[in-house]
């Protein structure tokens, strides 16, 4: 199934879809604003005022934070899923999500001295080592590694890796807002956190755009790449940095955000077809969509009650990728 | 190696009998051997004796049936659907209890929890969500091993969240419960959860124990059971029911445990062998054994925190799984 819109009128589309969202997400909350205050919060700022205070130093943040996790975490999807030609790739499904979560957690815990920001170094390095579990034991695996398989090994080792970060909070007896974080959930965002998120995942961004065109020769076949020139090793080890970079960087504000990567990848290319110079910015496009929408998903269904945001991606990008696993998809990432 | 199976079972029996009686003896106060017979035969000190009587003996005791429950139904599935990798946990039976159970508490509010209805309810939720992953894993060529698991997976990813936020609806001290089900702990056992679950156990086991020669049978390929004249289909669904029934009935009274229904089989298969009149006492006997010196370890190990039993087995049974993934062809 190939189809080729033209991008821009796509691009415009989502972007406005998701301006939307935003300002919806900036109008939710215990203190009413009108348009003129989510106005005046941007353009001149006034801290006096209630709504304008909120709008800038609660709501906008947390708005932005959606955004952003959902664009790094469905990037790193589309990465994956183009240099591995496996349609099931994706960082929660890989093991990334649960190994960032546990040894940040494990660093927050054991080193008491260690600050916030010297911790986000250690979700990329347990986003790392997830990965490199999980490809090892690919690796080392006999007979033929399917998709399906890999995954499967991705799940349960994600599985196992969760296990022990309940083992942490259940041992330090952790407080509530770190049980939610666990499960992935972004309350209480300010500005900081922002910041803090941007630092890995702005220059992972960046890197995906500039390798966008070898992800393309890559997907199409290791042979394919190193017959036009290019050097798959380089491109390869590249790539996944940039995949740690984005992943590391969204658990470590957002906790595990599930199943955001598998899902946004498989409608950019059913929308763009298979050239990942124009799939990349519209998965971005696409993941801070359903973030955003999640995020307000989870402060508007209960009253009063904060759920976190990745049950509701969870229940949503699960129920596609079971969808992905029944249907063998006959062009790519099928049986191989 | 193969061994007589009679002197194998008696062996593995004469085990869990000893690791029961050694995790009587521990815990926050320890009991040297002597006092903690005395306090069984009821000559004790009052203190032991309330010890030993209500809090550990129902908890050991649950823990027994509990771990017996779980490793039948793994046998069973991985005999059903002919995969060696299937397990009531991946499948979908934990979350799918839990579904169940809190589907109902959110509805009819929390005095209707007892003993003896969480079973019923954790059994109509397991049910639903195996036939799911069943049904949306099966098509034209049948089933393949790794995608009915990742489906369970990816169910039990959607189902636990689907619960999570059924439970914040509901109030907080349900919700506290709903978590301590989800990660299969032991620490609220009392007589009434062990007398239940005895119950329901001894309705099920016999039936297990009269149609597990048809296991044997289903473990061929298709083709050779139908000319046998079995009608495989029926049979299949009948024995994955049973076997559901008794997960969700032995994880409504402990939460969700995870790849204790993988691991029992292999270790019981690999001291006597495949048939599954003797392979299913013997799993019995194995899950009993491994989620009891669990549970201990997990009390006394980092006391005076608890570690649930379910983490310290997902642990273990996490690393078997993605072992035997590896070494397992197709």
């Amino acid at each position: 199934m190939m189809r080729t819109t033209t991008p821009w009128i796509l691009w415009c589309v989502f972007e406005a879809i998701l301006l939307l969202l935003m300002g919806i997400s900036l109008q939710l909350g215990p203190t009413s604003v009108t348009g003129t205050d989510m106005w005046n919060a941007c353009i001149a700022y006034d801290s006096a005022s209630d709504s304008q205070f909120a709008i800038r130093q609660i709501r906008l943040p947390r708005a932005i934070l959606a955004a952003v996790i959902g664009a790094s975490l469905a990037t790193s999807g589309a990465i994956m899923q183009g240099v591995t030609r496996n349609d099931l790739a994706g960082p929660t499904i890989m093991g990334l999500s649960s190994g960032g979560t546990f040894c940040l957690l494990m660093g927050l815990l054991l080193l008491p001295t260690i600050g916030f920001h010297e911790a986000i170094w250690l979700s990329f390095i347990g986003a790392g080592l997830g990965y490199l579990t999980v490809y090892s034991v690919a690796f080392l695996a006999r007979g033929r590694i399917t998709p399906v398989r890999l995954a499967l090994a991705g799940t349960v080792i994600s599985i196992l890796l969760s296990a022990f970060t309940q083992g942490l909070t259940i041992y330090f007896s952790l407080h509530d807002e770190l049980l939610y974080w666990t499960v992935g959930g972004i309350a209480n965002t300010s500005w900081p956190q922002v910041r803090t998120a941007l630092i890995p995942v702005l220059p992972g961004m960046i890197g995906a755009l500039l390798l966008s065109p070898s992800i393309t020769l890559l997907s199409i076949g290791e042979e394919v790449a190193g017959g036009l020139g290019q050097r798959t090793r380089l491109i390869r080890a590249c790539t996944t940095f940039c995949v740690l970079l984005l992943t590391g960087g969204a658990v470590a504000v957002a906790g595990p955000v599930g199943f955001v990567g598998v899902m946004t990848p498989h409608v950019a290319r059913y929308l763009v077809g298979y050239d990942y110079r124009k799939i990349i910015p519209l998965t971005a496009l696409l993941g801070a969509i359903l973030t955003v929408a999640a995020d307000i998903a989870s402060r508007t269904m209960i009253d009063g009650q904060e759920v976190p945001l990745g049950l509701f991606t969870s229940m949503v990008g699960a129920t596609f990728f079971i969808a992905l696993a029944r249907r063998r998809s006959s062009h790519r990432g099928g049986k191989r | 190696m193969r061994t007589d199976y009679g002197r194998t079972f008696i062996a593995l029996l004469g085990i869990v009998v000893f690791v029961s009686l050694a995790s009587l003896g521990m815990g926050s106060q320890w009991m040297s051997p002597i006092a903690l017979s005395r306090s069984l035969l009821g000559y004790g000190n009052e203190t032991q004796q309330m010890i030993v009587w209500s809090f550990r003996m129902p908890r050991v005791l649950l823990v027994l049936l509990v771990g017996w429950g779980i490793a039948i139904s793994g046998v069973m599935m991985q005999g059903v659907l002919r995969n060696d990798l299937a397990e009531p946990g991946i499948l979908g039976v934990t979350t799918g209890g839990n579904l169940g159970i809190t589907l109902a508490l959110s509805l009819f509010g929390i005095q209707i929890a007892s003993p003896w209805t969480l079973p019923a309810m954790s059994m109509a939720g397991g049910l639903c969500v195996v036939l799911a992953v069943c049904g949306l894993a099966i098509d034209r060529g049948g089933i393949y091993p790794a995608r009915l698991l990742l489906t369970g997976v990816a169910v039990s990813a959607a189902v636990g969240a689907f619960t999570l936020v059924l439970s914040l609806n509901v109030d907080r001290q349900i919700y506290s419960q709903a978590l301590a089900w989800a990660t299969g702990s032991f620490n609220k056992a009392d007589w009434n959860y062990v007398l239940a679950l005895a119950a329901w156990l001894g309705i099920l086991m016999p039936v297990v124990m009269a149609i597990c020669p048809i296991l044997n049978i289903l473990r061929l390929r298709d083709e050779n059971v139908i000319s046998l004249g079995v009608s495989v289909f029926h049979w299949r669904l009948l024995l994955l029911v049973i076997a559901v029934a008794l997960g969700s009935a032995a994880m409504a009274m402990s939460g969700g445990i995870v790849f204790l229904g993988l691991i029992a089989p292999h270790i019981a298969r690999r001291l006597i062998g495949p048939q599954h009149g003797r392979l299913v006492p013997t799993t019995g006997l194995v899950g009993m054994l491994l989620l009891l010196v669990a549970d201990t370890a997990g009390r006394t190990l980092l006391a005076p925190v608890e570690i649930p039993a379910g983490i310290m087995v997902g642990g273990v049974g996490g690393i078997y799984f993605v072992y035997q993934l590896m070494t397992t062809k197709g």
